[in-house]
């Protein structure tokens, strides 16, 4: 796979294991290692299941689209839905909990994409949320599909 | 998803867990999982040995019980996640507060340490 590929999704909870199975089928031909295939599957799980719980004020499925973008080494994908406009990269500390007592149980996905994902970028267009997120590989299948101009040079750290 | 489970002779109760804990699989598990965990005073260890997957909703749901145990001055403990899983578990810092045992003796006894306390 050299360039992009992308599908549209119907924003409901029933749609988030097509996400992963096609976003795993992408990575493989795309020759990403397996550990930033789940990173990628953990975090684009993480913003759609978002996207669907807490986006919208109606309750019909809005559509969510998700491309796929392989670099010389790691992943770029972008996921852009109609929701209200609501910035993922936005600084959110998790609250620190000494006791399980303490310990929040919302706002964990949030901070997990901005574990896992080595950049956040988020913009709104056409009244729309465009969420990218870039996922720095450690390793590459030696058949996989190359664009160098594609890389990425700045990352946030963890 | 699938949940088991057995109450051993010591008085602990395993849960084990199979599949994703996504918000399906967390769906599916979780009227029975509270059933098991809330109603009563338990010493929970929950097996996630043939857990591949799980996200933010899993997490929560496992918090949730594990709040609700203390209420009822039981206990619950993490056993054998595998290392993806041992990724969420650490980014989330929940392996902070809820002891991640890697084999079952070893489980029993962390889940069993504050019964005679209270």
């Amino acid at each position: 796979m050299d360039g992009p590929t992308s599908r549209v999704f119907e924003g409901t909870i029933g749609e988030l294991r097509r996400m992963s199975e096609w976003l795993q089928g992408v990575a493989a031909a795309a020759g990403l290692d397996s550990d930033t295939a789940w990173q990628a599957e953990l975090c684009l799980n993480e913003a759609s299941s978002n996207i669907i719980l807490y986006g919208h004020d109606d309750t019909a499925p809005h559509p969510i689209t998700v491309e796929i973008q392989p670099l010389e080494r790691g992943v770029r994908m972008t996921i852009t839905d109609d929701g209200r406009p609501f910035n993922p990269a936005e600084p959110r500390d998790l609250p620190v909990a000494r006791t399980i007592e303490d310990t929040p149980v919302g706002g964990l996905g949030l901070h997990l994409i901005r574990s896992f994902a080595s950049e956040i970028r988020y913009h709104r267009e056409a009244n729309r949320n465009v969420l990218v997120l870039t996922f720095a590989a450690t390793r590459m299948r030696a058949d996989a599909s190359i664009r160098p101009e594609d890389d990425v040079t700045t990352f946030h750290p963890h | 998803m699938e949940l088991t489970y057995a109450d051993l002779e010591n008085g602990v109760r395993k849960i084990d867990l199979k599949g994703r804990f996504d918000i399906e699989g967390a769906s599916s598990i979780d009227l029975k999982f509270t059933a098991l965990a809330a109603t009563r005073r338990a010493f929970l260890v929950i097996d996630l040995t043939l857990v591949d997957f799980i996200a933010s909703l899993g997490v929560a749901t496992l918090v949730r019980s594990a709040k609700a145990a203390r209420l009822r001055k039981g206990n619950l403990v993490l056993l054998n996640p595998q290392p993806n899983v041992a990724k969420v578990l650490a980014a989330t810092r929940i392996d902070q507060v809820l002891p991640v045992c890697a084999n079952l003796d070893e489980a029993c006894a962390c889940v069993l340490a504050d019964a005679q306390l209270t």
